[in-house]
This record gives C-alpha cells, structure tokens and sequence, in this order.
C-alpha cells in the first residue's frame, strides 16, 4: 500500500529478492518450494494468470541455488550484478511465457526496466546486507 | 563436490517436474482464441491424436483381419457350396442331354411307327450277355405285362435287331441277329432276291443263298424279305461289306448290320396288329 503511492515503486519486486536471498543461502532442492509458494502467493495478489511468476521464480531461484553452491557470492558489486541479472531472467521469462501462449507481450518499456533493475539491485543489496547482520546477530545470540 | 553434484542430480528433475506442472496450469487457465479450449486441451489433443490414431489404426487393422479372416471362411464355405451346385447342375446338364438323345430317338421311332401297320412298344436294354465278348443276347425292360410275346420282331430306328426268344412278366430276352443261332429272311434291295442272314456269333451276319447269277458289291443295302414270317418287309438290316465263298452252289455276302449292338439302349417291338401281315 505505501509503495504504490510512488509509481516508479512498483516495479520492485520483493518476492524476487526473498527468492535470491534464500537461494544464495540454502541449496537448490529447498529453493523450489519457496519459489514456487511465493510465486504464485504474487500471482493470486496480482490479479494475472495463475502460475506465471511462479514460473519465473523458480527458474531464477534454482539457477542461483546452483551457481551460489559452487561460487562464493558475497561482494555487493556481484550482488548487484546478480540481482540485476535475476531480474532481467524474471522479466523475460514471463515474457517468454506470454509469447508461448500468444498473450498480449508482457514487456516493460526500457524506462520501466532501468527503473526495476536500478531499484531491485539497491534494494536487493541493502536488504540482503541488513539480513545478514541480523542473521549473524542471531547465530552469536 | 561430490554432495553438491548429488545434490544437483537429486533436484533437478524436481525442477523440470515443478516447471511442468506449472506451464499445466497455466495452459489450463488459457484459451485458444480459434478454438476457444484451454491452451492445455488443445496442447494435449495436439500430443495425443497422433497416439491415438496409431492405436486406431492398430485397432482397425485387427478388427480389417479378424474380418477378412471370417469373410474368407464364409467365401469358402460359399464357394464348397457352390462347388457341390456345379456337380449337381452337371449331372442334371448330363441328364438334359441324355434325355433330349432319347427324346430324339423317340421321334425316330415314332416317324417309324407311322410306315408300317405295326404297334410299336418301346423299351430300354438293361443288361446284355455278360459271358460273350460281343453280346448277343439283350436284355430288356418290357414283358407280357407291356403286350410283348415271343418271335416278335425288335428294331430301332437305324435297322433290326433281333427277335424275342423269352418273355417274361416284365423282361424279355432278344436274341440278336449277330448271334449263330439266329436266322432271318434277307435280301439284297436291288434285285430283290431272298436269301438267308445268319449271325456268325461276331460283330457282322451273313447272308447267303444268293443265287451264283446275281452281282453282290460291297455297300449293297441289306433289308428284310418278310419270308419266315416274322419281321415285316422291308426293314433296313445292314450294307454287304464283302463277298465271300461257302458253297459252290449258292453266293455268300458278309453283312455289317446297322445298329450299334454295344452301345443300343433302347429298342422297339413290332407288334404286328390284329388282321395285319408281315408282307
């Protein structure tokens, strides 16, 4: 509700940096749950089809799963560069899906991309540093 | 590394599975815009149809054998059927054509019966004399039950064939004129002379007592005289195959009788009518 006040705001994409965050952490076979719930949990609260960011969710999810359990993911520039990455699979896959079942394309405009990119990275980061605080913090506690 | 790449073969086909799962109910949810069924329909009719036309096919062609195997057991139940009409017809085309011989040999028969006063009893030979080599003696199906009584002349429509010897209620025995015992009178048509046939217990007779004078000629036309008072003048017996000497006193002739003694199947009686006569 408070994001949608700001236009550019709503092409952040939480569930997509909840399902990096996790596959950065856990191993593949636990990613694809996650990804799959919380994908469709954005399905059922966008109004869309049903299935869709469930798709490119996991797609991202288990991709990353695998590259974080043989690569030491941790410097905020590779974040970034992750991030930006994931966002751009998680857009063009359900691009791709649309053209697959030849809907409408589902592209954004460049400006709208840039703007999901930019704010998914800095979000992204910010937000995976702030967890790791407070999940080291735990684990010390 | 070993875990981790365990790891990657354990969740990978979860992975596919979980992608597969979702595109199904994604389909489920879209529909064709030509058809109007759901993506997923339409998906799984297209991945099917050629499945179930292979089974179709295999399908029908069981059930194209099965048929043509019953469609051969019925053709040739049809065509031993059809095996068993030809016989029959055969036989009865057999029967048509022995029936229209003997129709034609009763018409001879019957332009016969309008030459001479005599009543004309037809019968069929049933048996010849098996203890010859050429039969001399027939056996035929007409008796004192049918007005046949013995002496009594026996032609067909070709010549004379012999008498009646024996009768009985319902057969009667005709001695042939091939026979040895048999003797008829004979005579030349031209010249009109009498003579004597008798049978030599062959094939062919032979008529003598022609007088030296008279010329015998091979091909001369045998009939009879009518003088031992049994067969009536005049009917055809033979043609002279050749002359041949017996006596000095009398000519002899070798005499081919017309009628096929090893093949006549049926036979007329003369009966001579009442106040009638042989001459």
């Amino acid at each position: 509700m408070i994001l949608t006040r700001f236009d550019w705001f709503q092409n952040l994409d939480l569930f997509l940096l909840l399902n990096i965050y996790i596959a950065l952490n856990t191993a593949p076979l636990p990613c694809i749950p996650v990804a799959l719930v919380s994908g469709l949990i954005q399905d059922a609260f966008s109004g869309g089809i049903i299935g869709m960011n469930a798709f490119s969710k996991t797609v991202v999810a288990y991709f990353i799963a695998v590259l974080s359990s043989r690569l030491m993911i941790k410097h905020p520039v590779i974040l970034m560069l992750l991030v930006a990455i994931a966002t751009t699979v998680d857009l063009l896959a359900i691009h791709l899906l649309y053209r697959l079942f030849s809907l409408p394309p589902a592209l954004l405009s460049y400006l709208a991309f840039i703007q999901a990119t930019v704010l998914n990275m800095v979000v992204g980061v910010l937000g995976f540093h702030i967890a790791e605080r407070v999940r080291t913090r735990m684990e010390y506690a | 590394m070993n875990e981790i790449t365990a790891e990657h073969q354990r969740s990978f086909p979860i992975f596919l599975g979980t992608l597969f799962l979702l595109l199904v109910v994604i389909s489920y949810q879209i529909s064709d815009p030509a058809t109007g069924r759901s993506v997923l329909a339409a998906v799984t009719f297209r991945l099917f149809s050629p499945i179930q036309s292979l089974f179709a096919a295999a399908a029908n062609g069981v059930v194209d054998t099965v048929q043509n195997y019953f469609f051969l057991v019925n053709t040739n139940r049809d065509n031993v059927r059809l095996q068993q009409e030809i016989s029959h017809l055969k036989i009865q085309m057999r029967i048509a054509g022995e029936l229209r011989q003997e129709n034609d040999r009763l018409r001879k028969i019957l332009q016969l019966s309008e030459k001479f006063p005599y009543q004309l009893l037809s019968g069929e030979v049933i048996a010849r004399d098996a203890k010859a080599a050429q039969s001399r003696m027939l056996f035929v199906n007409r008796g004192t039950r049918h007005g046949i009584e013995t002496l009594m002349p026996v032609v067909t429509p070709e010549g004379v064939v012999g008498m009646t010897v024996m009768v009985d209620v319902f057969s009667s025995n005709v001695l042939m004129i091939t026979d040895a015992s048999a003797s008829i009178g004979a005579m030349l048509e031209k010249g009109r002379i009498a003579g004597i046939l008798s049978g030599k217990g062959g094939a062919s007779c032979i008529l003598c007592f022609l007088p030296l004078s008279l010329e015998v000629k091979s091909g001369d036309l045998v009939v009879t005289s009518g003088q031992e008072g049994i067969f009536p003048e005049n009917l055809p017996i033979g043609r002279v195959i050749r002359e041949i000497s017996e006596s000095p006193d009398y000519r002899c002739a070798e005499v081919k009788p017309f009628p096929n003694f090893t093949s006549v199947s049926e036979v007329v009686f003369l009966k001579l009518e009442s106040g009638g006569s042989t001459k």
